[in-house]
């Protein structure tokens, strides 16, 4: 968790992202060759072969991987064979979608966890807490595709009073960032309550009671900020999952993100943009886990030795 | 503390937000908003094999000559050629307009219709690479002629110029910008220019006030890319589209019932068939059994229970407005599961020993897939079949085909076809372990038919041999189901492309 140097860390994600890089090469390869999803529906057999030789995909694997690797070593990242540019800015222009969805997910969570968290923990086994606990159960049941319909159907189709979907201003945000972050508040909620609850009943809190410190400051000050390590820890690596792609999320509300980007260049077997995408999801997920390390001893001192 | 407390800020910013999010705002009257199921995959008219992208496309750029199905038959009509003709279906002379400009100014020549026929057979890595293979040589004597020809006499000249990879680029503005910066621009003949390509979102287009055929309808026309169906309806009820493609039958009612929608069906060149595997390890390697096969579905009952009613039963493969269509595989449409099962017992089988069949299916691909095959599987198993039914992933399933990984039947719907001789692309040897002396005869001479007669002829005897031998079995030629609004007149097009020139307001 700590003591770990970002650049020792980043140095340890080379042979990782290497690894990577040629275990979805293996898979992708084993799949077979994108020419027939790729090809027009009235081509020949004769068409798509001269397709598959142009493109080099009738060359053994390993010839395949070494061309690959050489071009990735000279900076080219290769084609897409599903959009026919270059791969690197196919997926790069889909990340400021991905980082606004998951950062509206996340913001969206923390607001509703972090009172109905603490709130649940201070009135525990109250009948607020246990309808806390019963919508936190609903909330987690529900899936992101049956609410994410939902909201559509009242906020946008009823009410109008939000795009249905699309991206391109704050009033597109709004509803997948509510489905994203009402799934996860459930989970932090719980969370929140429960870490709270442990560090309500520690010895230092007592004292400070004892000491005549206002309650409110008793749990901001000193419950909540050691309570809140294990949110933190969920969060980051939900950030993680989001920023792999929130894929239903996505399709439902169309939104341009990486999600609906990697599983139609897994469908299509385009692997120059799977490669990059899982590249730069990769870098993505060691910057969080870099900047969660930075929090946490932010908010333990302990941890800064 | 209270509850309230707590929750005052998060509760009273979210509300902010809707409010100041305002009412959706209806797109302004003088653009059309078409939503589409699937993103555009390139601007290169070449380089994308994709109906939803050539839907997009056929705005910006124009084909020699168009595709009009409005007479029930496919004709050609002029667009960028006034005229074509040839003595002997191998030296063509196309005449052009003198009055097209493209959108930076240029004007349109002859030149511009070689360079786009050469790029497209040199560039191999092309997807459309092979749509002018039977052109040998191109010349452009003068502005607005254009010689071609072809490897032999080829009555499907015409048809090279529609459809994917046929849409006509500028030499000088290709060449000066090179194809990486051309594309991200792109300029073309057509009514609506280029403005903006949002990936996996819109794609937005702008009125060309010089366009050769007069004013365009539309100022702006935006095609959105909204994968999930019920989304798209949305979006239509709510006035955040004019047409959302593709709507399943189960919606048509409530469109209709909507203040401002409906909902259309129109033909579309596509067919839905189960493609049979005939090698003689199977039961299907029997005729008895695939005979069976065909006598024992209900195409009628499939076509009004699954589709509720938005399709045509067939035994055949090409729809009545394709050239070479064979309107009897559509008369006779067999049904006689007493038979069928007559036929099972002829061939060894009982009811304690029943011919197993595997049919694959993917989900979602074409309308009502999985719920086809699965009424087909009811019927097989009446007739005294033992069916399974394997549902496959699209990706899955196309490597199955190119791979000829099947069991006994499986479903396959071509579509985007201009002419019935498409039949003798497929390589019948490969994916159904079957061969006919009298259909090879037939394929070899379809490329050669000295004319139109000729080639329709030996298409239809081709479809024939086909539904006979029962190596491909024909269901149904599906409808389109389209949502639209009630401020645009649209009725659909057979090859569902989406000009926004034919809509129209009321």
């Amino acid at each position: 968790m700590s003591g770990r140097s970002p650049l020792k860390a980043l140095l340890q994600f080379v042979p990782v992202l290497y690894i990577v890089s040629l275990i979805v090469f293996m898979l992708v390869y084993l799949t077979g060759d994108p020419s027939a999803l790729l090809i027009p529906e009235d081509a020949s057999e004769e068409d798509r072969l001269v397709l598959v030789a142009a493109w080099g995909l009738d060359r053994p694997w390993y010839v395949q991987y070494l061309r690959y690797m050489g071009n990735i070593l000279t900076g080219d990242f290769g084609v897409s064979y599903r959009y026919g540019t270059d791969a690197l800015p196919v997926v790069l222009e889909r990340i400021p979608a991905t980082l606004t969805l998951t950062a509206g997910g996340l913001i969206v969570a923390i607001l509703i966890a972090l009172p109905t968290g603490i709130f649940a923990a201070l009135r525990r086994n109250s009948m607020p807490d246990f309808a806390i606990s019963a919508v936190t159960i609903l909330g987690k049941a529900m899936p992101n595709f049956w609410v994410g319909i939902m909201l559509i159907l009242v906020f946008g189709v009823w009410l109008r009073l939000v795009p249905v979907s699309g991206s391109g201003s704050f009033a597109h945000l709004i509803l997948p960032a509510l489905t994203l972050g009402t799934g996860f508040a459930a989970e932090l909620t719980k969370l929140i309550r429960s870490s709270l609850l442990e560090v309500m009943g520690q010895d230092y809190i007592r004292t400070a009671r004892a000491k005549g410190v206002p309650e409110i400051l008793v749990i901001l000050r000193h419950g909540l900020r050691n309570a809140l390590i294990p949110a933190l820890t969920m969060t980051s690596l939900h950030a993680i999952a989001l920023l792999g792609g929130a894929l239903v999320t996505e399709t439902v509300f169309s939104w341009p993100g990486l999600g609906q980007l990697v599983v139609q260049a897994v469908y299509t077997k385009d692997m120059a943009v799977i490669q990059i995408a899982v590249f730069v999801i990769t870098i993505m997920a060691l910057t969080i886990n870099l900047t969660t390390d930075a929090l946490y001893r932010l908010i333990d001192p302990r941890l800064r030795h | 503390m209270s509850l309230f407390a707590l929750i005052r800020w998060p509760v009273l910013a979210m509300s902010a937000a809707l409010i100041f999010a305002g009412p959706q705002k209806i797109a302004a009257a003088e653009t059309l908003t078409i939503a589409q199921g699937n993103d555009i995959l390139s601007l290169d008219p070449a380089n994308h094999g994709n109906n939803s992208t050539e839907s997009a496309l056929v705005n910006i750029y124009d084909y020699l000559v168009d595709k009009d199905f409005s007479q029930g038959q496919l004709r050609f009509t002029p667009r960028l050629a006034l005229s074509w003709s040839s003595d002997d279906n191998i030296h063509w002379t196309l005449k052009l307009r003198d009055d097209v400009y493209w959108h930076n100014g240029d004007k349109f020549t002859a030149q511009d219709v070689k360079f786009t026929i050469e790029r497209s057979q040199q560039d191999k890595k092309l997807i459309s690479s092979g749509k002018f293979r039977r052109i040998k040589a191109v010349e452009a004597p003068d502005d607005t002629t254009l010689r071609i020809e072809t490897d032999g006499p080829d009555t499907l000249l015409l048809h090279a110029f529609v459809g994917n990879g046929a849409g006509i680029l500028p030499k000088a503005a290709f060449e000066k910008a090179g194809k990486d910066e051309f594309f991200k621009q792109p300029v073309g003949t057509g009514p609506y220019v280029f403005k903006q390509w949002v990936k996996s979102d819109r794609v937005v287009l702008a009125k060309n006030p010089r366009w050769w055929g007069g004013t365009p309808k539309w100022d702006g026309v935006v095609i959105r890319s909204i994968p999930e169906t019920t989304t798209r309806v949305a979006e239509l009820l709510t006035g955040g589209v004019d047409i959302a493609v593709n709507v399943p039958p189960e919606d048509i009612a409530r469109l209709n019932d909507n203040k401002g929608t409906r909902a259309i069906t129109f033909d579309i060149a596509r067919n839905l068939a189960l493609h049979v595997r005939t090698g003689k390890d199977r039961v299907t390697g029997d005729p008895r059994v695939r005979e069976a096969i065909d006598l024992a579905i209900d195409r009628n009952a499939i076509v009004q229970q699954v589709l509720e009613g938005h399709g045509g039963a067939t035994r055949g493969f090409f729809p009545p407005a394709i050239p070479g269509f064979a309107p009897e595989l559509s008369r006779d449409i067999r049904f006689d599961p007493e038979r069928a099962k007559a036929l099972l017992r002829e061939a060894g089988y009982s009811d304690r020993k029943r011919p197993a069949i595997k049919i694959s299916t993917p989900s979602g691909r074409y309308v009502k897939d999985r719920e086809i095959v699965e009424a087909v599987a009811g019927y097989l198993e009446d007739a005294g079949f033992r069916a399974q039914v394997e549902v496959l992933d699209w990706t899955v399933y196309n490597n199955k085909v190119v791979g000829d990984g099947f069991g006994e039947l499986y479903l396959w719907g071509m579509g985007s076809y201009t002419d019935a001789s498409t039949l003798f692309v497929d390589n019948f040897k490969r994916h159904y372990d079957w061969s006919d002396e009298s259909f090879e005869k037939l394929a070899a001479s379809v490329r050669q038919a000295k004319s139109e007669t000729d080639r329709i002829a030996i298409s239809q005897q081709g479809q024939q041999i086909v539904a006979e031998q029962r190596v491909r079995i024909g269901l149904l030629f599906p409808q389109s189901i389209y949502g639209v609004s009630d401020r645009i007149v649209y009725k659909g097009r057979f090859d569902e492309m989406i000009a926004a020139e034919d809509v129209s307001r009321p």
